[in-house]
This record gives C-alpha cells, structure tokens and sequence, in this order.
C-alpha cells in the first residue's frame, strides 16, 4: 500500500517528467546518398491531424539539426517529423526517439513549383478577395459600376443589387466607411472608376467589430478602396435631346477618413430610371419588422412594367431627386445624416388582354389602359454609430413622407371606367442595438420600433362587378395604422469553442384598419358588407438559443426561438372578437464550411410558422374597377420548412468562379384562395377552408471567367424553377404546376486596341399546367450586341437588342452612342440615338395561377440626346 | 559633358577599367549559380506624410551553393548594361544605356549565405561604397501560427517577427522549401511568399518564380574602394549623407562638379525618404 505521501511524491515526479520532456528537443543529421551533408534543409515537426506546423529547424553547415519540442505537444505521438529539401525526396518519420542520427535523404529532381503573377488583377488575403479596378476597366466604362459588371465572380443585378457567389451584399463600404446605409447604387453609378483602386470583396464580414471572430457571417461586403485618401470627385453631366428631353445628374462627393460627403440632384424624362439609385438594397428584417418596407398602396393598379426587358424602352417618365448623404466621422463614434426628396411621374398605355383559365370555359378580357402614377417621398434619417472591440452601439432615426397618386382610364368594348387612387404614407421608426463585454460576458441589447400611418383612397366612376350593388361614383377608404416593436436581450458565454447566446425578446404590433366605402356625396354606405374596422393586437415573448461556432474551416449557426404568440382580433362592425394562442419553434441552422481554399460549401435549414393576419379583413374592399376581396379567415398558422444548399468555387489565380445553388420551400396553409371569375371578367377573391401545400424548388448555376490578357469575361448562367400549388377558381380545384429554364450567356471580347465586341444571348422556356387539360407553352429569346470602335479620343458604340417570344411579333433595337472627350477641358460630349427604327409596340405575354396575360407596351419612340459630361474637381 | 548628366549612381559603374567582351568585369566574380529566381513586388511608403504607396520590382537569387542575392530589378539591369559594355570603345554606348535604364529607387545589394548564416549588406552612398555584414543566428526569431492562406497558388503558413522597429507578418510555403525570402527575411521552414509590417509601409509580394536552367551565375560585387564597417556605424553614415550629401561627396574619392541648385534639390529629396525600412 502506497501511502498518500508517496502518491504525492510519485505526482511530482510525474510531472517533472513531463517538464523535462517538455524540453527535449529531437536532434539528428542530413546527408545525401553520397554521404555529404544536407545544408539549409527545412525539418519540421507537424501534427499528423492536419499537419500543421508547430515547430522547425533548418539544417546547419553540418547538416545537423536540434528541434525544441514545444510543451502543449508532450504527446509526441502525435507528432510526426517531416524533411525538406530542394533536390531531395520528402521525408516522413513518427517521433518515436530524441536522437535520429544520421538521416539519408534520396535525391530526386523535381523542379520547384512556378508562378508568375501578371500585375495580378485579383488578389486573396484571407477572407478578403481584392480585384485591382485598372484590371477590368474598359475603355468606353464611366462609372465604378460598369467596371464591376466586368469583374468575376461579381453580379450586378438590373435594380442595382451587388451579388458575390450568388449571394447579395451585406454591406458597401467606401474606405471602410458606410455613409449610404445600403442605398450604393448612388455610389457605385456615380463614382468615376478612376478614382477607385480596388473593389475588397469581404467573404465573411461581421460588420460589427467588438464580434468579430465570435459570430460568424454568412453573407460578403464589398468595400472600396479609393485611390487617394482624400478624394473630391464626382460628375456634371447635362443633355438635352428631342422629342423635349433632358438629363441632369450634378453628383459632387467628398471622400476622407474623417469625414465622407455624397449628394446627388438628377433629374431626367429620357426613360432612364434614376430613382432606384435611392433605393436601400440591403436588406434588414428584425422579427416581424421589415425597415425597409415602402408603403406600396392596397387599392387600384400597379405599375405593369416588366423587370425582364430594358426599363429604359418603355418608361415614361419625369423624376427628379435630391439625396445628400453625409458621415463625419469622431473619436467615439460616426455620425450619418442623410435626407432624399425623390419625386417621380410615369405614364403607361398598355392593352391588356386576359385569359381566364375555368375548367370547361375562358373568360377573355380586353383592356385599353392609360394610367399615370406618381411618386413623391421625403426622407430623412439620422444614425450615430459607435464600434470598436469593446463596444458597439447604433441607433437609426428614420423618418419618411410619402404621397402617391395613380389616374387611370380603361377602355373596355364602349365603356369607359376612371379611377384614382391617392396614398398617403407617414412611416417612422427607430432602431437602437447596443452591444458591450461584461464579465467576459457578451451582453447585447435591441430595441427597434417602427409606426406607420397610411391613409388611402379610390374613387370609381363606373364599375364592373355585377354582384355590388352601389351608387356611383364610388369611393373606396382604406385607413391602416401600423405599430411594430420589437425589444430583446441577450447574454453570451463561451462553452469551450461554442460561443452560447440566449436571448430574452418581446415583440408587441398593433394594426388597425379601417375601411368604408362611400358615395359621391360623401355618404358612407351603411351596409357593414363593405365595412371593416379591425384591431389586431400581436403579442410575443420569445426565447432563443443561438450556438455560433466558428474555426479555420467551419462556420457555424444554430437558432432555436421558442415563441409564445397571443393574438387578439377585433372588428365591431363584423361581429368579431377573437383570441388565440400558440407556441411556436422556427429552428435555424446555417452553416459554411471550407472544403478547399477554391472551394467551399454552403447551406440553410429552417423551419418556421407565421401566424396569417397581416391582411384579415371580413368586409369587402374594393381594389380597382373590377376586382375586389375580402380576406375572411379565421387566424391561422402556415408552416413553411425550406432548405437551401449551394457550392462555390473561386480561384482568384486563373479567374474561374462558379455557384451552384439549390433551394426548396414548402409552405403549408390551412386556407386557399378562392376566385370567382365572372363571365364580364369581375373578380372577387375571397379564402376557403382547405388544407393546401405550395412547394417550390430551383437550381441555380453560374460561371465566369476572366481571360485577362484579352480583357474578356465569359458568363453563362442557368435557372431552373418549379412550383405547384393549389387554387380554386368558381369552385372548382385546379393544380397548378409551373416550370420555367433560364439560360443565359455574355461575353465581351477586346479584339484589337480600337475594337471591342460584347454580345449577350438568353433564351427561356415556360410552362404552365393547369389541372391535366390546359398547358401553356412559352419561349423567349433575346439578343444583345455591341460593337465599339475607338479612335483617339472618340468612340463609337453600335447597339442592337433583338426580342422575340413565341407567337409575337420580334422587335429590333438599334442605337448608336457617339462619345468624345475634349482633353483640355476635361469634358465628355457624348451623342445617342436611340431606337432608330422606331419600333413602337412590345407585346409580352406572361401566366399568373390564374390567367394568361398578354399585353402590349407603347414603347418610347426614336430619341436622340446630347449630352456632356464634366469631371468635378480635377481629372 | 554628358557625364554630369549621369546621376551620381551610375559613375560608379562606369568609372572603372574594362577587360575583354564576353567576361566578366573585373569588378564582378561568380559566386553561386541560381536554381531559381524569384521577382518579388515590394510596396512601399518612404514618406510618411504622403499617402501615396510607390513599387519597385525586387528580385531574389537563390544559388545551389546556398548564397543568395537580392536587389532591385534596375540594379540588375545596370550590372548587365556594364558586363555587356565593357572597354573603353564602349564607354559612351554604356553612358547613354544606363541613361535610357530605370533607375531604382532602392540601391543595395544584400548577399545572404545560409551556410555561414551571414547576411552580407553593400549600398553606394555618396560617392563611397559599404559595406556591412551581420549575423543570422540573432537577427530574426519567428514565431509560426496555424493560419493559412493561399498567396498566388501557393499555400501559406502564417509567421510573426519583430525586427528593426517593426512587427513583421510572413507567409511562407513548404512547398518550396527553401529558406529564404526578400530582403534580410529568411529562416523559415520555406520560401517568404508575401511579408509585410504591420503598419503595411512595405510589403513584399512575391509575383513570379521560376528555376533556373544551366548557368545563370549570381554575381558578387568586388571593389578596390570598398569600406567595411559595422551595422552602427553604417547608419550614421546615411544619416550624415541625409544631413549633407555635398560634404560626403567631396569626402569621397570622386570629383565630380555640383550646382549649389542641384544639391538643394538632392538634399530635399533625400530628406522626404523619412520612413527607411529598418527604423532601429
């Protein structure tokens, strides 16, 4: 029996051989197979787990070497010593002794590994991918956005969105700074690339400093990188042209690290939409709360014009906006100020003619319509910021003013229907999150609260819906007051290399809409049938779990909220007073992982159950001249379980980037929309109880690369969709499948100094299936070409765009841009004219789940523009 | 006349005696042959109050006999345009050459020997050449760490040093395993693929590698008028040149007429060059 003192004792000793062990060092010596010694040999000891190096020697004028074995690796099994040399095999051993002795290395002669960096246009540094903007600048490129089109692995998309490896931006930062909040279109149009260095693609970017390396993110930010350190720039641009119009942009910006300054005043009725340059496009939803959200109106018409084909063809327009945006930067924190006056007026003429689809009967609808929509908004938002590694806070004062209008005529056979709508929008919100480290503890605290009064109205001087019986004209009110909160917070810990958040949140929202309808005189129509007065109280404490792990290879998520939610309905009026309950779980998990330093693999998981009230509403409301609703469900749930995965692969050396993606969602609802589809083409749109599943699923894939010496991006890009779902029109049940295959492939092409080629060509196929007797088939093809020619200071663009879908007619676009610069006064003059051929009419034709649309665009005639460019402030 | 035209670099490559085409001149000697070159980028701030980052194109030689050699790129080209023009007959084609050559920014040559682990130091200043010489065994500890990255397809392990008054980060590859980087950076368990300060007022990319086939000699630099001297006192023999490049002129066996102008300028333009690589 060992007594306790001798267990201590054999203890010390244990340990002290392990100090000394701790200090031994493996020695031993190199030499060739003809015996003479091996100098400046790299000998290494590296972990057999992922042979990372932990310590080395390299080989004296002796060939000797002595290796110190570093203490937290006193399990020398695990250690294995490795040898290097040039001219030499490599050689492998397990740390099984101190002393190697005499080490014979095999001669062999492999070459070292070659590279050669030709002024290396893309770059990686870690998580950060650098693309020199001098690369892939083209001669007839302006704009900093032009050049990012150019780059690989970079998408930019027609509203603006920036997309690197398929996933949109997060953040946009001009020398690390974020003046615009998300709205950098307004940078990315306006900033010359001349003025830009380089354009850092930041792959796994926590924006917030003080979590930096403990919450992993999953989506880039691109920041740019100026030039110069303090940079006056920005542009002057004035054109006139006919048929009586004009174009001005005066975007004068100031760039330092103190203090950033970006305003804008255009204005413009060629067709060019200059108003999304103001729109924020990064996207921000807390809980139930969308900032960003734009009070688009309930009743009448919306703008038909289709995102697919060149706005610019067929906008007709007159906007007007000033933005400034200004951030000064102090000690403790940032200060952001950013006011927008955006007004907008658009003219649209269309004829539209609508393909019902009923089982054993179509209802055909023809329609001449003449609408103009108008715009107007003022904005103003303050944001102070502070962020460092202890510390983050931010709060966001938004505040908008927003006034829409929309006249529409439709003609209709001899009828003749006039509707207005009118919208006004008083949105304001606040939203604070602070940040701190308390005992190690990571503390963070939310609070974000948005109100939104929305008064809106329509008045019908006719209507087409048998069933409703008023006198006209008719007007329609629509009063919706809106309160959304949410507050949270959270304390954090580690657990080993987990870090463990759990957060504490209530959200609490209330809606109330009021609705009624009146006559001419004023007199509201008694009937409750046209009445609602509801008041939604939403109420839900919530407490989440969140597991963030984040290594070399893995970045890892995992949400899991269990949510109380207690709504309580009221409508007086319609006799409602309801209350529920439920508990909810909505699971996330998301993870990245390297699988290679090229490639790396992706995925989303998540479940989730909403509760559906946004719209309840039992009284009728009218939306236009022969459509109305009534949204009469009960409060219900709907359970959507979607999941993501996708693989990307990017190598800055040669340039090749490509995505694969692929997503599925299934949504399940208790309630399906009903239509009922009268023989005049009247609709009214109510919800029936059944149970119903909308399943949908895509498969994404683009690549692209760079062939640099010929300044050539070759992009081919594949969509493939499907859903199915369910609806049911006049009763009866229809299964709706839709397909549709996108491809799409675009080069340019740097022939010689003074010729450069771009050419693009998509082409898409679509089906849709409705019960087993109706399918419908579409194809689209479209052609875009460019030739440009230079010469000196002169430069000539030849454009044409060809469209076609199956059984219409094609159109033909042909433009020619005229470009020179006048060196000394560093002006640019430029020519365009456009659509040379006058063509006038786009019939597009489209499905929805319940009708096939055709309709027919009045397309913006011939124009010719002049227009000159000034550099603001130096070259 | 057209001599006072050359810059005060180059006399000291012209002002020498020639030997036959073909051979070396007597200056030179062989002292390794390369088995690889290397063509590191280095970016730099030599003037702290601008923030402009100027380039020079910096090229290391590894030889088989474990000497290397590393230098700017127009130093290199000057040794060729002197080797290549050799003789009297040749002294004014070699003057309009070296006229027409780029003229580097970063004049020394720094010769390093892994088998003796000695750095050798030359640099021209004022008129005199130096030379100084300095002991790998102390001068560079590196600490390794686990991050990896991938530096114009190679892959690289992350090391830290601090040396003369800056905190270094390196990326080396075993892929090559050579250890030897630019400048006085070497002792790595591989080639230096990228190294830079902290404060990024120099980084060194490497942006081309290729092995060297047959006989690529490296060349060392003998000269009659050569002073050896310590790292210490080398230094103070910049700063004096910095304070007064005239006086370390007329000090050196050179005689060659300045305008007063000239040396104003010369003077102004070293004194901008106030953030050297080596700040201890």
């Amino acid at each position: 029996m060992l007594s306790k003192r001798t267990n201590f004792i054999i203890l010390i000793l244990f340990l002290q051989v392990k100090l000394i062990f701790a200090q031994t060092s493996i020695q031993g010596k190199l030499v060739d197979e003809e015996n003479t010694t091996i100098v400046g040999a790299s000998v290494l000891l590296i972990t057999e787990q992922d042979s990372a190096i932990t310590a080395f020697a390299i080989s004296d004028s002796e060939g000797a070497f002595k290796i110190l074995i570093p203490s937290n690796y006193e399990t020398k099994d695990s250690l294995l010593l490795s040898i290097r040399s040039i001219g030499y095999k490599n050689w492998y051993s397990k740390v099984d002794k101190i002393d190697f002795g005499t080490i014979t290395l095999a001669s062999s002669s492999t070459l070292l590994k070659e590279v050669n960096v030709k002024a290396s246009p893309i770059n990686q540094s870690g998580d950060t991918v650098i693309y020199t903007v001098q690369s892939f600048a083209e001669t007839q490129d302006r704009s900093l956005d032009d050049v990012l089109k150019n780059m690989p692995g970079i998408e930019v998309g027609a509203n603006g969105v920036i997309q690197y490896e398929g996933q949109p931006i997060q953040k946009f930062y001009i020398e690390g700074l974020d003046p615009l909040e998300g709205k950098y279109s307004l940078a990315t149009k306006n900033i010359p690339h001349d003025k830009v260095a380089s354009v850092e693609v930041l792959e796994n970017h926590q924006p917030i400093k003080m979590l930096d390396g403990k919450i992993p993110s999953f989506l880039p930010s691109i920041n740019i990188v100026l030039k110069q350190e303090t940079t006056l720039t920005g542009v002057a641009d004035v054109g006139f042209g006919i048929p009586d119009l004009a174009d001005l942009n005066v975007s004068p910006m100031l760039f330092n690290k103190k203090l950033q300054y970006i305003g804008s005043v255009q204005f413009t009725n060629t067709g060019k939409n200059i108003d999304n340059q103001l729109n924020t496009l990064t996207a921000q939803n807390i809980q139930y709360i969308n900032f960003q959200e734009k009070p688009e109106p309930t009743l009448g018409f919306s703008s038909l014009l289709p995102s697919y084909f060149s706005e610019e063809r067929m906008l007709f327009n007159k906007s007007i906006f000033v933005s400034n945006n200004i951030l000064k930067s102090y000690k403790n924190g940032d200060w952001k100020l950013q006011l927008d006056y955006i007004n907008t007026n658009n003219d649209e003429s269309l004829t539209n003619n609508y393909n019902y689809f009923i089982q054993n009967d179509t209802v055909t609808i023809d329609e001449k319509r003449e609408s103009n929509f108008r715009k107007l908004k003022l904005g103003v938002k303050a944001v102070y910021e502070q962020n460092n590694e202890k510390k983050y806070l931010k709060n966001t004062l938004d505040v908008g003013l927003f006034k829409n209008t929309e006249t529409s005529n439709v003609k209709r056979q001899s009828n003749n229907f006039n509707q207005s709508v009118e919208q006004n929008a008083l949105q304001i919100s606040n939203s604070l999150t602070r940040n701190t480290f308390w005992n190690d503890h990571l503390i963070t605290f939310d609070s974000h609260v948005l109100f939104q009064y929305k008064p809106e109205q329509m008045s019908i001087d006719s209507l087409q819906l048998l069933d409703i019986d008023v006198e006209l004209p008719a007007i329609q009110h629509v009063d919706k007051v809106e309160f959304k909160s949410n507050n949270n917070v959270s304390r954090g810990s580690y657990l080993g290399k987990i870090l463990w958040q759990t957060e504490l949140g209530v959200d609490y929202n209330i809606t109330s809409l009021n609705t009624f309808l009146n006559d001419s005189d004023e007199k509201e129509f008694s009937d409750a049938t046209y009445k609602n007065d509801i008041s939604t109280h939403f109420l839900q404490p919530y407490f989440s779990s969140i597991f963030s792990y984040k290594s070399r290879k893995l970045n890892l998520r995992f949400t899991f909220p269990v949510q109380s939610q207690v709504i309580l309905m009221k409508d007086p009026l319609n006799e409602i007073d309801n209350g529920k309950y439920k508990i909810v779980l909505s699971p996330k998990l998301q993870f990245k992982y390297i699988l290679s330093p090229f490639l790396k693999a992706r995925s989303t998981f998540s479940y989730s159950s909403k509760p559906q009230i946004e719209n309840i509403h039992y009284g009728i409301i009218l939306n236009d001249y022969r459509s109305a609703n009534s949204i009469n469900t009960p409060i219900y749930w709907s359970d959507k379980l979607s999941g993501l995965a996708s693989l990307n692969y990017k190598n800055p050396v040669n340039m090749l980037f490509f995505n694969l993606l692929y997503n599925n969602s299934i949504t399940k609802k208790d309630y399906l929309t009903s239509s009922d589809v009268l023989s005049d083409g009247s609709i009214y749109t109510t919800f029936s109880k059944q149970e119903n599943q909308q399943a949908s699923q895509q498969v994404i894939f683009n690549i692209s690369k760079s062939i640099f010496d010929q300044k050539t991006k070759i992009q081919f890009d594949l969509t493939n969709y499907n859903s199915k779902q369910e609806i049911l029109i006049n009763d009866q049940f229809t299964n709706v499948k839709f397909k549709s295959t996108d491809i799409k492939l675009s080069t340019s092409y740097r022939a010689l100094d003074w010729l450069t080629f771009k050419g693009e060509y998509s082409k898409k196929w679509s089906n849709s299936k409705y019960s087993s007797s109706q399918k419908f088939y579409l194809d689209e093809d479209e052609v875009k070409f460019d030739l440009f020619l230079f010469w000196k200071r002169h430069m000539i663009n030849f454009h044409q765009h060809y469209y076609e879908q199956s059984q219409t007619k094609e159109v033909f676009f042909s433009d020619i841009i005229y470009h020179f610069k006048l060196v000394k006064q560093h002006i640019d003059i430029e020519f365009a004219w456009k659509n040379i051929f006058n063509e006038n009419r786009l019939i597009y034709q489209s499905f929805s789940d319940t009708y096939k649309q055709e309709t027919s665009y009045r397309l913006r005639p011939s124009q010719f523009l002049i227009s000159a460019k000034f550099s603001l402030m130096g070259k | 006349m057209k001599k006072l035209l050359i810059s005060f670099f180059y006399i000291v490559f012209i002002n020498q005696s020639f030997a036959q085409n073909n051979s070396l001149s007597p200056d030179y000697f062989i002292l390794d042959q390369a088995i690889a070159e290397c063509t590191y980028l280095l970016n730099y701030k030599d003037n702290k109050s601008l923030d402009s980052t100027r380039q020079e194109t910096m090229i290391l030689y590894i030889g088989e006999n474990h000497y290397s050699k590393f230098a700017s790129y127009s130093m290199y080209l000057v040794e060729d345009l002197v080797n290549k023009y050799q003789g009297p007959d040749n002294e004014q084609q070699l003057v309009n050459e070296v006229l027409k050559a780029p003229k580097p920014r970063f004049r020394y040559r720094l010769y390093k020997n892994l088998s003796q682990k000695t750095i050798t130091y030359q640099e021209w200043v004022g008129g005199t050449n130096y030379q100084y010489e300095e002991s790998l065994d102390t001068l560079l500890t590196w600490a390794i760490t686990l991050d990896q990255k991938v530096i114009n397809s190679y892959k690289c392990q992350k090391a830290t040093t601090h040396f003369a008054g800056r905190d270094y980060i390196a990326w080396f590859t075993t892929d090559i395993p050579i250890s030897e980087g630019p400048y006085k950076f070497c002792g790595l368990p591989g080639l230096i693929i990228q190294v830079y300060d902290v404060e990024k007022d120099y980084e060194f990319t490497l942006q081309n590698l290729k092995n060297m086939e047959g006989n690529t000699p490296i060349l060392g630099v003998n000269k009659a008028d050569e002073i050896k001297l310590s790292k210490a006192n080398f230094t103070k023999v910049v700063e004096n040149f910095k304070k007064d490049p005239m006086q370390s002129y007329s000090n050196s066996n050179m005689v060659f007429p300045i305008s007063e102008d000239q040396a104003k300028r010369s003077k102004k333009r070293l004194q901008s060059r106030n953030n050297p690589i080596e700040l201890q």
